[in-house]
């Protein structure tokens, strides 16, 4: 079983905190698409022509292309790989893109999951994101994609934004709440290298908000969704049951999956690998076949540093039978020594199923707690 | 003998010396452009990149003037106060001293208690001005301090240019006429001055000598009068460029020695080699036992580096004699060495050649003293660690050793160096006019207060125009408390320190407050303590992690994010536990970067 992941690298603008790899260059994209297809075929191999259960297409922007492009896409995938019988597809769409037809088609194609990256509902926030859209297309566009049928929708959120107060903050989420959807992703904003806000933040003319003040976001947005019977998965991820992203939930389970496009990663249990963040240079290279990725072989520590890492964001947490089954009694004895710690002091707790997890109230201190159980 | 002319080079650190020593050695012939590694007698890679030259060496020169052929020995001394014992034996090997002085400068601490050392051993100064050639150079004035300090002759000295090569023949036809030859008896019993050793890794111990009276012949039976030790020589030889072997050395000449010995440990700067059989009468005055005069603990940051760590000091023991080491060990920071060490740069050294030539990591931590302890019961207990005290109602009274420290300055500084060493419990003793704009002030002052932020904040405070020079004088009863730092409760033995009561409290809530900032934050609060005994004295807190993740882990994430942990980790594994706190190396040397 795997998914595959297109990446769609064209913007019409560029929004100000956004680090991923996208160009607003329009003339290339119907030699991307064609790329794409190419590498598709290679990436046969590479997942041992495993069923596929998730696709995914995600950008960039991928509802900024036309719609025949990703019916494209999609069918090249039937067309190398066996297929699942309810795979789930996913695509991000932004408000601004959303028409009927477009809407329609995207439906037409089995296309069964939709994410809008509203971001906010609060419009001078959006427009400090350099977000291309505002609040009311985004209602707009949900009501849209629900006429079209779609009936798992997930929106985008961002907090912890610079003179965001947590009074706009909740506004947004009970705003959210209303719009009747089965999958919300929040976000808290990072200040990423090269991006406008981190920019912004160097020359002081934005301050990050206060630790204690993104804490108290996060737990706004963790009460406010659990009251509204919204399950939280992973750090920043909330669904109503039996509304998890299958697609994203493979990258925490450790499942194969085909990253298709410039700067989209690979994996198949063994290796990791990456495609060069370079539009011209993927082309050429996928045209030759060599060349347009990087590859790295995981040694038994680096596998089990990512089980754990990817596992304990999620409410799974990880399990030390698991451990021992995958990486044997030498990294087990590693692990029950650090963990012993960490459940001393509750920052990791025992689940139902006996699985350690990290509790919500600590996942915002996760990085350390994981890196604690790290093996190097 | 009357062809012999043994003389040593006194100047501060960068007026010149080696400069000077390279022209000397060119103009001799003793060595050509091509083997002129840029400074020949610094040879060691940490001397030359601190422009010091940590231990002396000595090197043999041949000229001929007026159809006499002349044997010149130049005998290096050590720059810094840490070797100032070193410094002694070489000038005692010695008939004659070029003073050199930069034009620039002028004169600066260390070179006039060099100067005084120099004088007490009858040695012809023969003044030289170097850096002629900058138009910085002020002549006259650094001529008038030159005559205040030595009372020679205006004509006597010599202007040079050690870069340009200008006057060097004028510093040599002065060491040939005005330095006097060498006195001695060469057919008396043998009497012969240590004043260097060397290790070398095939040969074992080299060990410079000048022979007072007597002579030396390969293959005799020598001992060694303070260690009491015998040998047979081996070789014997002079020093070129290389170890040059000779079968006899003969009295007033300077030469070398091998005969197997494997440590530095048994050849003891300032000893007496003589024959065994026809001993000499005396050992030649002066000899000291060289005391380490400051502590540290030196882990491994790896503990399981213990051993390594072990056998490397144990090389630089062999080759640096006055580096001393025990095993001691610490809750805080597991097994490790208490080193002894002549001074704050002397230990310096040490760290940078463990990093260096054994590639070895260590924390270092505060350094101290020996203090004199004397119990209730009236024993004396030599203490060199905070942690090796006795419980405060066992302990009668603490002695710390003093120090007599000598400031050169310009005349806007005193008034802030006086306050500074008031500051450190300093009591000044004299201060003297130089010249009109140089002063010259004495303190007694406890070594313990250099130890810490000494250098720095002289050096800050005079804008880098104050020398400084300093001798041991006298053990002095003192308040002294031993402080304490505590981590959520559990104390830190490898950050307690002994302090002079009076400034117990500043100190603490300094400490405090500085490892705030050095310790990061954790998962938990963390608060810092300064106790005296059972007192808190000062405290502060560092409020627990709130926030330590990143949104987003999809696909492409997991690689960069694993990297990214994993690295968080390497970093945990070399902080060091103390309860539940992580306490990064640099935090064991918190109370030298006190502000
Ligand atoms: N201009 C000039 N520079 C000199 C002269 N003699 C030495 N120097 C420079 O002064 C610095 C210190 O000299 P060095 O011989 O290393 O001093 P040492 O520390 O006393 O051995 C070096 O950069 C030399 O190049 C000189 O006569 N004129
Ligand atoms: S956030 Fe989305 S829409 Fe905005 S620039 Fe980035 S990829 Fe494009």
């Amino acid at each position: 079983m795997a998914g595959i992941y297109f990446h769609i690298p064209f913007c019409k603008t560029r929004c100000s905190y956004c680090d991923f790899f996208s160009s607003v260059s329009e003339e290339y994209i119907p030699k991307i698409i064609e790329a794409e297809i190419k590498e598709l075929e290679f990436k046969k191999e590479y997942l041992n022509c495993e069923t596929i259960e998730t696709i995914y297409f995600g950008g960039g922007t991928p509802s900024f292309i036309s719609e025949n492009n990703i019916q494209q896409l999609l069918n090249s995938v039937y067309k190398n790989f066996k297929v699942c019988d309810n795979p789930e597809i996913t695509i991000e769409v932004n408000p601004d893109d959303i028409s009927s037809q477009k809407a329609n088609s995207f439906f037409s194609f089995g296309i069964n999951r939709v994410s809008m990256g509203t971001q906010s509902f609060n419009d001078d926030i959006l427009k400090f994101l350099n977000r291309r859209h505002n609040s009311k297309q985004a209602l707009k566009s949900i009501g849209i994609l629900k006429q079209s049928g779609f009936k798992n929708i997930s929106i985008d959120l961002i907090y912890g934004i610079p003179n965001l107060n947590n009074y706009e903050w909740e506004k947004t989420i009970d705003t959210a709440l209303q719009l009747n959807i089965q999958h919300i992703s929040a976000y808290h904003l990072s200040f990423e290298k090269g991006t406008k806000i981190h920019q912004q933040l160097k020359t002081k003319e934005i301050f990050a908000l206060q630790d204690d003040d993104s804490v108290n976001q996060y737990n706004l947005l963790c009460k406010k969704l659990k009251n509204n019977s919204f399950e939280h998965y992973e750090i920043s991820n909330f669904s109503l049951p039996e509304f998890n992203s299958k697609h994203n939930s493979s990258y925490w389970e450790g499942k194969k999956y085909g990253g298709i496009g410039p700067s989209s990663h690979s994996f198949n249990g063994n290796s990791r690998q990456w495609n060069v963040s370079d539009i011209e240079k993927y082309i050429k290279g996928v045209i030759s076949n060599k060349g347009y990725f990087t590859k790295e072989n995981l040694s038994l520590n680096q596998k089990y540093n990512e089980y754990i890492l990817t596992r304990l964001r999620t409410n799974k947490g990880v399990s030390d039978k698991e451990i021992l089954v995958n990486f044997g009694e030498n990294i087990l004895n590693h692990f029950l020594t650090e963990i012993k710690l960490l459940t001393n002091s509750n920052k990791v707790i025992l689940t139902n199923n006996n699985n350690y997890s990290i509790s919500e109230e600590n996942w915002f201190i996760s990085d350390g707690i994981i890196a604690q159980l790290c093996k190097i | 003998m009357e062809n012999i002319r043994n003389f040593c080079i006194i100047a501060h650190i960068d007026h010149g010396k080696s400069t000077l020593a390279d022209r000397l050695l060119e103009i001799t012939g003793t060595v050509t452009g091509k083997d002129l590694q840029a400074q020949v007698l610094d040879d060691m890679d940490i001397e030359r990149e601190r422009g010091i030259t940590i231990k002396s060496h000595a090197i043999q020169m041949d000229y001929k003037v007026n159809g006499q052929k002349y044997v010149l020995n130049l005998i290096d001394t050590p720059g810094h106060v840490d070797f100032s014992y070193e410094v002694s034996r070489a000038i005692a090997s010695c008939e004659g001293a070029l003073l050199v002085v930069d034009a620039t400068q002028g004169i600066q601490a260390q070179t006039i208690s060099n100067m005084y050392q120099a004088i007490d051993h009858n040695l012809t100064v023969i003044p030289v001005l170097n850096k002629m050639d900058m138009p910085a150079a002020m002549p006259e004035e650094v001529k008038d301090q030159i005559i205040d300090l030595i009372g020679c002759k205006r004509e006597d000295i010599i202007e040079v240019s050690a870069r340009t090569g200008v006057g060097i023949q004028d510093v040599l036809d002065a060491i040939i006429e005005r330095v006097p030859a060498p006195k001695g008896d060469p057919e008396g019993p043998l009497q012969a001055l240590i004043f260097d050793s060397v290790f070398n890794s095939f040969r074992g111990i080299i060990a410079y000598y000048r022979i007072l009276n007597g002579t030396l012949k390969k293959g005799e039976h020598v001992k060694f009068v303070n260690t009491t030790h015998d040998y047979h020589a081996d070789e014997i030889g002079v020093l070129k460029l290389k170890l040059s072997p000779r079968d006899t050395v003969c009295a007033g000449d300077v030469g070398y020695i091998i005969s197997g010995i494997k440590s530095a440990k048994e050849v003891k700067v300032g000893d007496t080699i003589t024959h065994v059989n026809n001993p000499c009468d005396s050992a030649v005055a002066g000899f000291e036992n060289v005391k380490s005069m400051v502590f540290a603990g030196i882990y491994p940051v790896d503990a399981d580096d213990y051993e390594e760590l072990r056998a490397s000091l144990e090389k630089l023991q062999l080759n640096d004699a006055s580096l001393t080491f025990i095993p001691e060990s610490s809750a805080a920071l597991g097994f490790g060495f208490r080193g002894g060490f002549l001074g704050l740069l002397h230990m310096e050294i040490i760290q940078e050649r463990l990093d260096r030539e054994f590639d070895m990591d260590v924390i270092t931590t505060v350094p101290n003293v020996s203090y004199k302890v004397v119990t209730t019961k009236g024993e004396k207990l030599d203490v060199h660690n905070p942690s090796g005290l006795p419980a405060p109602t066992l302990i009668d009274f603490i002695e710390e050793p003093y120090i007599k420290a000598q400031v050169i300055t310009k005349t806007e500084y005193v008034g802030a160096i006086m306050n500074l060493c008031i500051d450190k419990r300093g009591v000044l003793q004299s201060q003297t006019y130089l010249t009109t704009d140089r002063v010259e002030i004495n303190f007694e002052m406890p070594l313990a207060e250099i130890v810490f932020d000494f250098y720095d904040k002289l050096k800050s405070i005079s804008k880098g125009y104050a020398s400084f020079d300093y001798h041991p004088t006298v053990y002095k009863q003192a308040k002294l408390v031993k402080l304490d730092i505590l981590l959520n409760g559990e104390q830190v033995d490898a950050l307690s320190t002994l302090i002079h009561f009076d400034n117990a409290y500043p100190f603490g809530r300094r400490m405090c407050e500085k490892l705030k900032e050095l310790i990061p934050r954790q998962q938990y609060e963390v608060a810092i303590q300064a106790a005296i005994g059972s007192k808190i004295i000062a405290r502060e807190t560092i409020s627990a992690m709130r926030k330590d993740v990143t949104a987003k882990c999809y696909g492409g994430d997991i690689s960069r994010k694993r990297k990214l942990l994993e690295k968080q980790k390497k970093g945990k594994k070399r902080m060091r536990q103390i309860g539940t706190v992580e306490v990064p190396q640099s935090a064991f040397l918190a109370v030298l970067k006190l502000d």
